[in-house]
């Protein structure tokens, strides 16, 4: 009996004999590694560009109920800026948090997380970054700031391939905290936060 | 007499071969793995040249550019995307204007061309790994890309082995982080304690029921 | 019989039956030793001494030696200047601006308008709407 077993166990040991063998073929196989197929950012010998990554062709639009002159893509209504947010957008909590994390990421390298121009970059750079603690720009619609950012302005370049629309809108709405928070109407405040402001921290 | 064929130390010759030969082949194998971990084959910590010598410690440890800023999709796509032309330039359209070493994306700029760098981390084809999903379930960048931001040059921080993905699959709450410090560089996991780990695990809804090591998770 | 093949001879019988050397080390070249190490020390240092006292003469304290005026010189030019160490200043605008972000405190004291932690200016956007922003 207990010599049976152990025989077993020898044949499938023995049985496993084939395996250092795979060590040889390790280093063979790359077909699978490199299969022909383009991934993100990969070189192309086929397109004349040189790029897998093409650019869609001219007037190409998304399907569904994609409608490019929606306030929510041109921050615009009939031709106006518009002064609230698109149907599609709801403002609440989570909007203006989202676009705290997007403002931080995109906006605040120049303009600076308190958005008084004052940047990282803008204190390195040759440029003067406007604060957005002014009040023309506390009183513009807030399509004004969906604007600029999906068409850039004056040395701004445009942030429309890198932010979708509703994180454009999202931004839009957290600048405005962004301002309220530097400028608020004391009568807003509470007693203890009067306090507060007094003392200075 | 006979006469002897062998030479009186023919026997120890003989053991010694036998004891050479089986020391020769498992030196070889020894080797041959050595090489496969180390860096000569695996590339960890060598920087490759880039056609700009675009440095991310400058960028993101000097000058606090978010890491999304120039990888735009990452948290959303498979692909953490590769900055555009158009990206450097709306920086580098103000500041080393003149610059010699950023000819190269100027002339992208302008003509459409885009630069060919070279990459970093080449996964193999059959693995399909997905940024987007590792980001939405606290997993930072530096668990995988490194302190990114201490480095000069970008090179690889991991070699990519199955087990070091499996390793993270099968204990995630090694790893994991709030989802809010995935993007901070220098965030210390042991600044949470294993059970915060293992709670941020529950509240993100990771499978810890051994799904993340099926195949089907990462090949196709 | 010389000194020394005495002690070649290993240990004594008494000593093996014991396990351990019954017989003292000789103490002899051992102080021999420390007398000539502490004598080597201060030979040096009595060179040295009369090295210092001859050549030190001749040589000037030159630290510290500017005078109030030229001290001022090397003072930091006004801004804007070369940065020393762009992460610190990175670090320093970062959280100066993330303390600003958490604090209250007078913007306008006169008009009444002050700046609150931005927290708080979400929850008061959401409560009262863009308009409260004008």
């Amino acid at each position: 009996m207990k010599y049976s077993i152990r025989q077993s166990i020898l044949a499938r040991v023995v049985r496993l004999a084939w395996l250092p063998l795979c060590l040889v073929l390790v280093a063979c196989h790359v077909d699978m590694y490199d299969q022909p197929k383009y991934k993100p950012n990969d070189v192309s010998n086929f397109f004349p560009d040189g790029r897998a990554m093409q650019p869609p062709p001219a007037n190409t639009v998304p399907l569904n109920s994609y409608n490019p002159n929606s306030p929510l893509m041109t921050g615009r209504v009939e031709g106006q800026l518009a002064d609230q947010l698109p149907p599609e957008i709801k403002l609440d909590a989570a909007l203006l948090a989202h676009g705290q994390s997007r403002y931080n990421a995109f906006c605040a390298p120049c303009h600076g997380l308190v958005g008084d121009g004052q940047g990282v970059i803008a204190y390195r750079g040759p440029m003067t970054v406007p604060s957005l603690h002014q009040d023309r720009l506390r009183t513009v619609p807030i399509g004004y700031f969906f604007d600029v950012i999906t068409n850039g302005i004056g040395r701004m370049y445009s942030y429309a391939a890198r932010i979708p629309p509703e994180d454009r809108w999202a931004i839009a709405a957290y600048i405005r905290a962004l301002q309220l928070s530097q400028n608020t109407d004391v009568a807003l405040l509470s007693e203890a936060e009067l306090e507060r402001v007094k003392a200075g921290r | 007499m006979s006469a002897q064929i062998f030479p009186r130390n023919a026997n120890a010759i003989f053991l010694a071969s036998l004891f050479g030969l089986v020391m020769l082949i498992v030196g070889t194998i020894a080797a041959m793995v050595g090489f496969y971990l180390s860096p000569w084959y695996t590339d960890v910590g060598v920087a490759k040249a880039q056609p700009v010598p675009f440095s991310h410690k400058h960028h993101v440890s000097e000058l606090k550019i978010d890491c999304r800023y120039c990888h735009a999709t990452v948290e959303k796509a498979a692909h953490a995307g590769f900055p555009a032309t158009e990206t450097c330039m709306s920086c580098h359209s103000q500041v080393w204007t003149t610059s010699p070493l950023l000819e190269v994306v100027r002339t992208s700029y302008q003509t459409g061309e885009p630069v060919v760098w070279n990459r970093i981390y080449d996964l193999p084809d059959f693995v399909y790994f997905n940024h987007s999903i590792h980001i939405a379930k606290g997993i930072g960048c530096s668990s995988c890309h490194g302190r990114i931001d201490q480095q000069q040059l970008a090179a690889k921080a991991q070699p990519l082995y199955m087990g070091w993905c499996l390793g993270c699959h099968r204990a995630p709450e090694d790893h994991i982080r709030p989802r809010e410090e995935v993007f901070n560089m220098e965030w210390d996991v042991n600044s949470l304690s294993l059970a915060e780990r293992q709670q941020l695990v529950k509240e993100y809804q990771i499978p810890t029921d051994g799904r993340l090591t099926n195949c089907f998770v990462c090949h196709r | 019989m010389s000194h020394a093949h005495v002690h070649s001879e290993g240990p004594s019988a008494e000593s093996l039956a014991l396990n351990h050397e019954v017989s003292d080390a000789r103490s002899q070249p051992i102080v021999w030793g420390v007398v000539m190490v502490a004598g080597v020390l201060i030979l040096a240092f009595v060179l040295m001494a009369g090295v210092l006292a001859v050549t030190a003469g001749s040589v000037a304290d030159t630290s510290n030696t500017l005078s109030s005026s030229e001290a001022t010189q090397l003072q930091l030019p006004p801004a804007p200047r070369l940065e020393q160490n762009p992460r610190i200043d990175g670090d320093r605008i970062i959280a100066e601006a993330n303390e600003h972000l958490e604090s209250y405190g007078w913007v306008n004291e006169r008009a009444g308008r002050a700046h609150i932690p931005i927290e708080r200016a979400m929850e008061l956007l959401l409560e009262h709407g863009f308009d409260a922003v004008k």
